[in-house]
């Protein structure tokens, strides 16, 4: 028999299941129309305004910071991991070891240095700035 | 001979290794002196940083590095990145471009507000283009192609208030996340068929993979989409006359010649190393036919398309897909009939040569967009009577494009067709020389308009700013020199392509 019927047999009871649920659903339940049920979900809140909106840029910028540190993470979990164990080895020098990673941390502090000296943490204009934005072409 | 110094290995990566750390001295300074206007100092760092890898990378060819008879080629991180001849000529055209652009940046972007992020983003892109040369494994590949794709989004977008310039960039951003995501789905399938994702041993484990030819297929079949959008190329053209009409004119030069180089390198590479032709036609994957229908169709559409331009920048757009088309011989011809090497190490020469001949074309428009004389044919109508030596400059670009003998362009183009002719590829060769003699229409129509034709409207005295003719006339010598020079060049192409090819 060809494997494949077992793969479309699956697919078939995955449609199938959730069909079935909403029919069966449909044809017990009792039909209470209700303004409020009709309305768009948001948690519970009332829902106000349209879904075009635009947020904040300042989101954007947290969420990228976030990813720098993110990274950094990864990085750094499996290299402290083994650090010790790697020195005691004798087979690589502390330089070896440790050179890299202060090397990789180095550049992620230039680049979070660049960004906090450009504002992206700055959530508050003072009134001066404001001035400095405007005359800037 | 024994080297004069040992160096750790990975000191073959300075050239890389110089552009990125130029980038990073450029976010210091920005960050010492946030929204710094000091022009000088930014457009000279990034100069110096790519002039010093173009030093080196020279440097090292020269002294041999690469080449298997004297230093050797340095494999580092166990195959993941490969510094050869290849890597280095590629690395050269890199250098070169960006040292161009960054020249002649200094007089465009004189009244922006954001220099710093521009002249750092652009160190950003060189480093990914520069390390798309030496990246010898699908993963390195993929991550320096998107290390050199980003900051181009931002690039291309820079002049925040134009809207062209965003409208450009936005395009630019859509069609390249899409062909990154079926390109790395096509590293995905590869890495199925065979089990590994570093080049050789793809190669080694081909046999393996007879049992998934079809998924294999598919995975070359959306590799070559992934470098057909890096290289302007068709399918994914479209994006370039766009992006280079609506980006300021020094970043369509660096997209148009660095980026555009550097994707023909990952595709050599990847083709040359990972799918050999024997092994491959064996499964029943003839990739090199792909090849020959993607150059003729692009080189056609390319010509065809800026022979219908009223617009002196998408003109040039669209002839840099042309370019892309001839450029995509190299591939097309390693069939295994002809001499392979020659072939590539042609596409190799001809990209070199573009680099000089198309920054320059572009950085003329950058400079007429600079006296904003206007866009289309007839706005450029008497400037060389204004001004003589950028629009002689501009003269040597249109006839080297078009591959007028005594410029670099119809040497890189003869050898081209000799390659083509050579392999077996009449076709191939037929289009290429059809193609050329109606690049020549399109092309010297721009310099009957800047030498022959009255000016239609009357215009005030051109000033020089000294950055841009300086990068101009550079590349405008570089298109003439290059003819003298051309035995070592070809040489190192041809060395370089037959270290490559099986």
């Amino acid at each position: 028999m060809n494997e494949w019927i077992a793969i479309g047999a699956l697919a078939l009871v995955g449609i199938l299941i959730p069909l079935g649920m909403m029919s069966v659903s449909y044809l017990l339940r009792p039909s209470v129309p209700e303004t409020s049920k009709r309305a768009t979900y948001e948690s519970g809140e009332v829902p106000t305004g349209g879904t075009r909106i635009r947020f904040n840029i300042q989101y954007y910028m947290v969420a990228l910071l976030f990813v720098v540190f993110d990274i950094e993470t990864v990085l750094l979990f499996p290299w402290a991991v083994v650090y010790r164990d790697a020195l005691e080895s004798g087979e690589v020098t502390l330089m070896q070891a440790l050179g890299p990673m202060l090397l990789f941390v180095a550049i992620l502090v230039v680049g979070l240095a660049w960004a906090w000296r450009n504002g992206a943490v700055q959530w508050a204009k003072s009134p001066r700035q404001v001035e400095l934005e405007a005359n800037r072409p | 001979m024994a080297p004069l110094i040992e160096l750790h290995s990975w000191s073959a990566l300075a050239p890389t290794l110089i552009l990125a750390l130029t980038g990073l001295v450029l976010f210091v300074f920005d960050s010492i002196d946030p929204r710094s206007t000091n022009r000088s100092a930014l457009a000279g760092i990034s100069t110096a940083g790519a002039l010093a890898s173009l030093g080196v990378a020279v440097w090292y060819i020269v002294a041999g590095v690469g080449d298997p008879t004297r230093r050797g080629t340095f494999d580092l991180f166990g195959g993941q990145l490969i510094v050869d001849q290849m890597a280095l000529f590629f690395m050269v055209v890199v250098a070169v471009v960006t040292a161009m652009v960054s020249i002649a940046s200094y007089d465009y972007f004189l009244e922006h507000a954001y220099q710093a992020e521009y002249y750092s983003l652009m160190l950003l892109a060189a480093t990914g283009m520069s390390t798309m040369a030496a990246a010898n494994s699908l993963v390195t590949v993929f991550i320096a192609l998107e290390l050199a794709s980003l900051p181009s989004f931002a690039l291309v977008a820079i002049l925040k208030t134009n809207r062209g310039s965003v409208e450009a960039g936005l395009k630019y951003f859509l069609i390249g996340a899409l062909s990154s995501a079926i390109f790395v789905y096509g590293i995905s399938l590869v890495y199925g068929a065979t089990g590994y994702m570093q080049l050789e041993a793809i190669a080694q484990n081909l046999e393996g993979a007879e049992g998934f030819s079809g998924l294999l297929g598919l995975g070359v079949v959306m590799l070559i989409g992934g470098f057909a959008y890096k290289t302007a190329s068709v399918p994914f053209h479209f994006w370039a006359p766009e992006a280079y009409e609506g980006a300021p004119a020094p970043i369509s030069a660096f997209l148009s010649s660095a980026s555009k180089a550097a994707g023909f390198v990952i595709a050599f590479r990847v083709f040359a190393t990972a799918f050999p032709i024997e092994t491959m036609a064996d499964i029943g994957i003839d990739w090199t036919l792909a090849f020959v229908i993607l150059a003729i169709v692009t080189m056609t559409i390319g010509n065809f398309a800026a022979a219908t331009q009223e617009n002196v920048k998408r003109m040039l757009a669209y002839s840099s897909v042309g370019h892309a088309g001839y450029a995509l011989i190299g591939l097309a011809g390693l069939t295994g009939t002809g001499s392979n090497d020659v072939v590539l190490g042609a596409a190799m020469m001809h990209l070199l040569v573009y680099g000089f001949m198309n920054t320059g074309a572009f950085l003329f428009i950058a400079l007429a967009e600079y006296w904003g004389v206007g866009r289309t044919f007839e706005d450029y109508n008497g400037l060389a009577k204004q001004a003589p030596m950028a629009s002689a400059a501009m003269t040597i670009f249109m006839f080297s494009l078009a591959g007028i003998p005594p410029f670099g362009g119809f040497f890189s183009k003869y050898f081209l067709l000799t390659g083509a002719i050579d392999a077996g590829l009449l076709v191939v060769a037929v289009a290429l020389v059809v193609n050329s003699a109606l690049s020549l229409y399109y092309y010297s129509r721009l310099v009957k308009a800047l030498w022959i034709e009255e000016p239609v409207v009357e215009r005030d005295s051109l000033t020089q700013p000294t950055g841009l003719y300086v990068a101009i006339i550079f590349a405008a010598v570089m298109t003439v020199v290059i003819l003298p020079g051309f035995g070592p060049v070809a040489d190192t192409a041809i060395e370089a392509a037959a270290a490559v090819v099986p």
